[in-house]
């Protein structure tokens, strides 16, 4: 059997990840967690990630930093920026990350694009 | 001479004190008559203005014209002609009708003073009469005391009738002209409408109540075309309407531009000046004309021109006067309504400003409310949500639990569109393109930062050309301005010079009209120069980061571009260019945000 794909989570908030990660695994993914940047970089340097789903508004280093080091570091790796704000949309959807959601309790559209970007 | 002096102080008539000096030569010197002639002015001849008796009044005559040379000539040489008895080479025949009978000696005493030769005292006597030098100077004395009593009246006038007349006349004259003025300034002051002013003043030049000239017009100045254009007019109290007469500032303005480059009054017949002629007149008689300026602090606001055209009276020097202090007051109404009228408008566009400044700061208020809350509501949103559509899956049976959790899902959604619809509307307000000044919305931003830039010691200098209309949204537009200013204020924190300029500039697919605002920040450092238009980007402590990324953004829907001339270590110039096209919104199809949101909820 192919080994599923790894996604890193990014997010500052424990129930987001409990949410994320059982769903993510019954798609059939290995889900990776992270609460701050700086944890997002330590995992994405020591696994192999194929995707991160990454919160903007975080304490310490924010989401649009660790988008720039991940991007320097790995230019094609896809990056879905999952957020509360939806305002941003607009400037920051058509920048470096690949997809720009705006949170909701339906997880289909976040779902569809990374099923999009990993086929 | 204690009772000389006596006289003169006892009563204030001046013919009286006159008779009575004569009466009292008479009577202390012992001569058959006495009495005082004046010398009229600029004439040869003397008039008797009072006498010791009236005796040539019985042949019918009240008025003698003498004319005798030889007391003429010694009265401007301030000497007395003494004829001690009368010879052939001295003419009798005056002095014999005054005195009524054939007098024998004579004495002429000069009435003067340093200045002035009133006229001369004269003494006829009926014998031979030796005038000793001792009265000779008692006469000299009394006649030196006439000369006050005739400067301190200063009125020198052919018969009492005529000065009392005269008199008479001049003071109901001035009164009524005085009460007139009170009125009308009384009026002029309490009024702040300009049109009230003119037609006002028009009123108290022709009216009956008023200084009862024929016809009065008011032309005000323009100062952009430095000429004169008629705006009141009236003529016997009546108000009609001004015709479309412009009068240049130059030597074809004729008097009219005299009176305002002078600064005087004119008096002037029609009839010599071709300007009051051929347009004033348009080809009626010509009067006599006083044109004069109104003027309010040092500076002319127009003329006052007034004519007596039916009755065809002379302008006299009164008249001249007495429309010249109306014209000191129409000009200081004019002015105070010009400041009333300024103070308002600025008064007005303030509570505006404020009004929209109030706007802006609740709305971004709002915004800011809006999105904090919307990360803190979204992010427990999320979870409850998604966890109860998990939960759903895993109850099992139908106990009722499952239910409660399609129930919380539900409402979860609901909430997250609230959400939304809160975030669309705080974040991106309507849309509204028009045709708009693009000079007009920079001076307005300008207007508003005047303030802070006055508190940071930062100089604006406009270099703003005329530029075409260009379709696009004021309040969009406003903003990226806004925000660039906002910028170049927060580069210069301790003073500097922003320059803002506009130009046009022309290609193939239309052109573009440019606002360039350039700063003295000391430009930006090179490897932050790609970063600037993205967002979150920012070199400030508190910036969002979003000024400029939005900025750019407002300026691509209107489908231009802002370019960046970075000078490190100088300053940094953005120019908004806005195409002239008339629909810039085709280059680029703007789709509003919540249209999007919309279909990913449903």
């Amino acid at each position: 059997m192919e080994e599923s794909k790894k996604i890193l989570v990014v997010d500052d908030e424990e129930s987001i990840h409990l949410l994320y990660r059982e769903e993510l695994e019954e798609e059939g993914y290995q889900v990776f967690s992270a609460t701050n940047g700086e944890e997002a970089l330590e995992i994405f340097g020591s696994n192999p990630i194929d995707l991160v789903i990454l919160d903007i508004n975080m304490p310490g280093m924010d989401g649009i930093e660790v988008l720039r080091q991940l991007k320097a570091q790995k230019p094609s790796l896809p990056v879905i920026l999952s957020t509360a704000y939806s305002e941003y949309k607009h400037d920051l959807g058509s920048w470096a990350s690949d997809d720009y959601i705006v949170k909701s309790s339906s997880l289909d559209e976040l779902k569809t694009s990374i099923r999009k970007r990993l086929g | 001479m204690p009772r000389l002096i006596k006289i003169n102080h006892a009563t204030v008539d001046l013919k009286d004190r006159l008779e009575q000096t004569v009466l009292l030569i008479v009577e202390a010197f012992e001569v058959a008559f006495c009495g005082f002639f004046s010398l009229q002015t600029g004439g040869d001849h003397f008039i008797l203005e009072a006498a010791s008796d009236y005796s040539h009044r019985k042949e019918g005559r009240c008025r003698l014209d003498i004319k005798e040379e030889n007391l003429r000539q010694a009265i401007q040489k301030k000497r007395p002609l003494i004829i001690a008895e009368w010879s052939n080479d001295f003419p009798k025949e005056y002095w014999q009708k005054i005195a009524g009978y054939e007098p024998r000696s004579f004495l002429g005493i000069p009435v003067s003073d340093e200045n002035v030769t009133y006229g001369a005292l004269v003494l006829l006597h009926d014998r031979p009469r030796a005038w000793v030098q001792e009265e000779v100077n008692l006469l000299d004395l009394a006649s030196q005391e006439m000369a006050g009593m005739l400067r301190s009246t200063d009125v020198l006038l052919p018969s009492e009738e005529r000065i009392v007349e005269t008199l008479a006349r001049e003071n109901a004259g001035m009164v009524r002209e005085l009460s007139t003025l009170y009125k009308i300034s009384g009026h002029l002051m309490t009024t702040v409408s300009v049109d009230e002013i003119g037609k006002t003043v028009i009123k108290a030049i022709t009216g009956d109540e008023g200084l009862g000239f024929d016809r009065a017009v008011i032309c005000l100045m323009d100062e952009q075309e430095e000429v004169l254009k008629e705006v009141w007019r009236g003529e016997k109290g009546e108000e009609s309407s001004a015709r479309d007469i412009i009068i240049p500032l130059n030597k074809d303005g004729g008097a009219l531009a005299r009176a305002v480059q002078e600064r005087v009054p004119i008096t002037i017949n029609a009839n010599s000046d071709p300007v009051l002629s051929k347009i004033w007149f348009e080809g009626l008689d010509c009067a006599d004309c006083a044109v004069v300026p109104i003027i309010a602090k040092y500076k002319v606001m127009g003329v006052i021109v007034v004519d007596s055209f039916c009755n065809n009276r002379a302008i006299t020097k009164e008249n001249v006067c007495v429309i010249s202090m109306l014209a000191n007051h129409t000009g200081l109404a004019l002015d105070n309504a010009r400041l009333y009228t300024f103070l308002d408008r600025t008064n007005k566009e303030l509570v505006e400003a404020r009004g929209l400044l109030a706007e802006a700061e609740k709305l971004a208020a709002m915004g800011e409310m809006a999105s904090t809350l919307a990360h803190e509501i979204r992010n427990p949103l999320v979870s409850i949500g998604g966890l109860a559509r998990r939960a759903i899956k895993v109850v099992n049976g139908d106990n009722g639990g499952k239910r409660y959790l399609e129930v919380i899902v539900d409402e979860v959604g609901r909430l997250e569109k609230t959400l939304n619809e809160l975030l669309d509307y705080a974040q991106e307000p309507e849309e509204s393109y028009a045709k708009k000044d693009l000079n007009h919305i920079v001076e307005e931003c300008l207007e508003l930062m005047h303030r802070e830039f006055e508190e940071a010691s930062i100089t604006v200098k406009k270099d703003l050309k005329s530029i075409p209309l260009i379709w696009c949204d004021e309040r969009q537009i406003k903003h990226t301005l806004f925000n660039i200013l906002l910028n170049a204020r927060q580069a210069m924190p301790g003073g500097g010079a922003i320059r803002v300029s506009s130009s046009v500039e022309e290609d193939d697919a239309g052109g573009y009209v440019t606002c360039t605002i350039k700063d003295t920040g000391g430009g930006i450092p090179e490897a932050s120069l790609h970063n600037i238009f993205n967002p979150f980007f920012t070199t400030k402590k508190e910036g969002s980061g979003l000024g400029l990324a939005i900025s750019y953004r407002i300026v691509s829907h209107h489908g231009g571009k802002i370019e960046v001339e970075n000078e490190p270590g100088h300053g940094v110039a953005f120019s908004v260019k806005l195409p002239m096209n008339p629909e810039p919104r085709g280059h680029n199809v703007y789709k509003p945000k919540n249209k999007i949101k919309k279909q990913k909820l449903e």
